[in-house]
């Protein structure tokens, strides 16, 4: 059975394994055993309720129950742009008209904001390649925002989650030739990297100040506004499904996309209900797939399974149970795992 | 002879051909009859007052054959470049971008639309016929404006500028404005240099950018030309330059043509120029050493200008009987001088 658990100590080794298998493009988990080990401290000190919220964050570890493997993770940063300034472009429109010459234009431009200061991110989803398998990307992405379910009140009102935008095979970006090359002497990748390990506020510094045009863009980089990787368009589609959209915010390198809502809103919080566990024999299995939680904070454990629940039970086998670090009796948060599922 | 002369009412005929002849090039002449006849009677009021402080006033001069009354050019001084209406240009600053944790320091150019010139004097609408283009006719337009400008300090600036027009082909395509204005405009580049010359310039803030433009993200063609100046404004720019005249951070919002600024003070003409008494020559070996000068005539407010053969002798200019009867002097005129 796969599991989702908060990251340990011990999964260090693990990580680091994983970490070698991302390759380029993907920023947040650097192959970089000192910068992976602060990072796990950082989560475990969270849990302990040991760390102002600037530098809050959880790191879930998604394992293999029988052979104990760490094959997944995912992450929640509690409040970006508290210690370094969170930088992206907002996408906006201005208007130059002049009714003495009869024209009316709207012009596309690039502002760098700090707008989403304060909030939360969704960030750090990566899946070991076997395992991109059995809804198990689904399992490692959701269990994250029925986390925030089960303790709003960690969390601030707005959530984002940044999406890798489009870049070539070679990891060449078509935004950042047009745009990022001409304000420093970094490759794309090289940026990307330093980002990871979390110098992102360092270059932007170096990137412009002023709003730009976007008209003054080449076309291939006006097209890639806002879209995403090909690879990256199941997560996309995963994150819009449960109620995050993009609002006219992307990254300042790659200008991928970042979604966005306001965590009440998010269809997990909104349609999770709790279920008390009742342990039975043998599965009895339902149609609809769903997306179980327990409510303990430093244990928090998360599973997708087609258990039945009626209005007040939900009935699971001894193993799910144990899964979940619950006996009979306990509460658990339940949600239909997509959002075309019936509700509870 | 051939003088330089505040215009009058009786020119009107005569600029509206000379402006359709000027084309697009020159904006601040647009053939335009209502708008040359502003622009002679606000030239005919300004002469007519006495200032002492600049202000609104625009002086139009034209240079006419004065035996003929055949109109050859024209050039005209704005005692402020904006007064009643901002003047725009763009100014390329230097940002620097510097990272100490990433070892970057990079200057980066933006050019960002200002009116940090209205408050300097301008010389514009410069135009003379081309069969005039090679003599020093030019000269006397430009350097006879910048000596009344001298003579009557007090109806200027203390810093002086001129626009002078960028790079532009015969069918009217400026690369600068195809890459830059038109993204904001939408139409072609002598229809705006038309609208600058006869709109008010709120139409400028309205269309240009608010926001600084990265010179970096131009493309290349239009960064290529910031700064370049016409060829048929080569000449102008070389005696502008000559008096001491200077391209700075500035250049035309439209063509990136360069303008040029200096302060009064720091021009060759104001440190040059001398007050003179005319004198007829009246010996034959004076008569081979004679040389070009330039003199200005200063009666009242009114002012006209001239190229002279003379000698310099002391505080005398000696010019021939013929040429000082043909200036038609005064006991009240004040005369002014200095060798081209």
């Amino acid at each position: 059975m796969m599991l989702i658990r908060p990251i340990q100590r011990e999964d260090l080794p693990a990580l680091l394994e994983l970490a070698a298998k991302t390759g380029s493009g993907f920023t947040s988990l650097p192959h970089n055993e000192g910068h992976l080990e602060l990072r796990i401290e950082r989560m475990i000190a969270t849990w302990e309720g040991k760390s102002t919220i600037a530098d809050q964050g959880y790191l879930f570890a998604l394992v293999d129950s029988e052979s104990q493997r760490l094959v997944g993770v995912s992450g929640i940063e509690v409040a970006i742009g508290l210690n370094d300034p969170w930088y992206d472009f907002h996408v906006g429109t201005q208007v130059h008209a002049s009714k003495e010459l009869g024209i009316y234009r709207q012009m596309k431009k690039l502002s760098l904001s700090n707008d989403h200061t304060g909030n939360s991110e969704l960030c750090t989803l990566f899946l070991d390649p076997e395992y991109r398998k059995d809804k198990n990307g689904q399992l490692l992405s959701k269990s994250r925002l029925l986390f925030v379910a089960a303790f709003k009140d960690k969390f601030p009102d707005r959530i984002i989650a940044e999406m890798r935008g489009v870049s070539d095979k070679h990891g060449r970006s078509p935004f950042w030739e047009s745009l990022g090359r001409h304000f420093f002497t970094l490759d794309f990748e090289q940026a990307d990297y330093l980002t990871g390990i979390g110098s992102k506020s360092f270059i932007a510094e170096l990137m412009p100040k002023h709003a730009l045009y976007v008209d003054f863009l080449t076309q291939a980089a006006q097209q890639v506004i806002a879209d995403v990787h090909p690879n990256t368009e199941p997560a996309r589609r995963i994150l819009e499904s449960e109620g995050m959209r993009y609002e006219g915010y992307v990254d300042i390198f790659d200008a991928g996309p970042t979604l966005e809502a306001y965590t009440q809103d998010l269809r997990i919080v909104r349609k999770s209900r709790m279920r008390q566990v009742t342990i039975i024999e043998t599965a009895l299995l339902d149609e609809q797939a769903l997306l179980i939680g327990n409510e303990n904070y430093q244990d928090f454990r998360a599973i997708i399974c087609n258990s039945q629940v009626d209005a007040i039970h939900i009935y699971l086998t001894q193993a799910e149970a144990d899964a979940l670090a619950v006996v009979s009796g306990e509460q658990l948060r339940v949600v239909p795992l997509f959002e075309k599922e019936s509700t509870l | 002879m051939i003088i330089l002369r505040p215009a009058k009412i009786s020119d009107i005929s005569n600029l509206e051909r000379l402006a359709n002849d000027s084309g697009p090039m020159v904006s601040s002449l647009p053939a335009k009859r209502s708008h040359l006849l502003n622009k002679v009677e606000q030239s005919i009021t300004s002469f007519e007052q006495d200032v002492d402080c600049a202000g609104e006033e625009s002086y139009l001069f034209v240079l006419e054959e004065a035996l003929t009354g055949q109109m050859l050019g024209t050039g005209a001084v704005n005692a402020l470049a904006g007064n009643r209406e901002p003047f725009y240009s763009f100014r390329n600053d230097i940002k620097v971008h510097s990272s100490r944790q990433l070892n970057v320091h990079s200057r980066i150019h933006a050019l960002t639309l200002n009116h940090d010139l209205s408050d300097h004097s301008q010389l514009c609408s410069f135009y003379i016929v081309p069969a005039l283009v090679e003599t020093d006719y030019p000269a006397l337009i430009t350097l006879g404006r910048l000596l009344f400008m001298t003579i009557f300090p007090l109806r200027f600036a203390n810093e002086w500028m001129a626009v002078l027009p960028g790079i532009a082909d015969e069918s009217g395509r400026a690369p600068f404005w195809e890459h830059v204005g038109r993204k904001f405009f939408g139409i072609d580049y002598n229809q705006v240099e038309y609208y600058n010359g006869t709109l008010n310039s709120t139409f400028i803030s309205e269309m240009m950018p608010y926001h600084p433009l990265y010179v970096a993200l131009i493309d290349e063609e239009a960064q290529a030309v910031m700064g370049l100046v016409h060829q048929n404004a080569v000449l102008q720019c070389s005696l502008l330059s000559e008096q001491g005249f200077e391209a700075d951070k500035h250049v035309e919002i439209f063509d990136a043509g360069p303008i040029l600024t200096a302060p009064r003070n720091a021009l060759s003409l104001c440190q040059k120029v001398q007050q003179v008494k005319l004198s007829a020559i009246n010996d034959i070996a004076t008569n081979k050493c004679l040389q070009t000068f330039l003199i200005g005539l200063a009666e009242g407010n009114s002012f006209k200008a001239c190229l002279v053969q003379a000698f310099l002798q002391g505080n005398k200019l000696l010019l021939s009987q013929e040429n000082i009867e043909l200036l038609n002097i005064t006991p009240e005129h004040r005369v002014f001088c200095i060798k081209l």
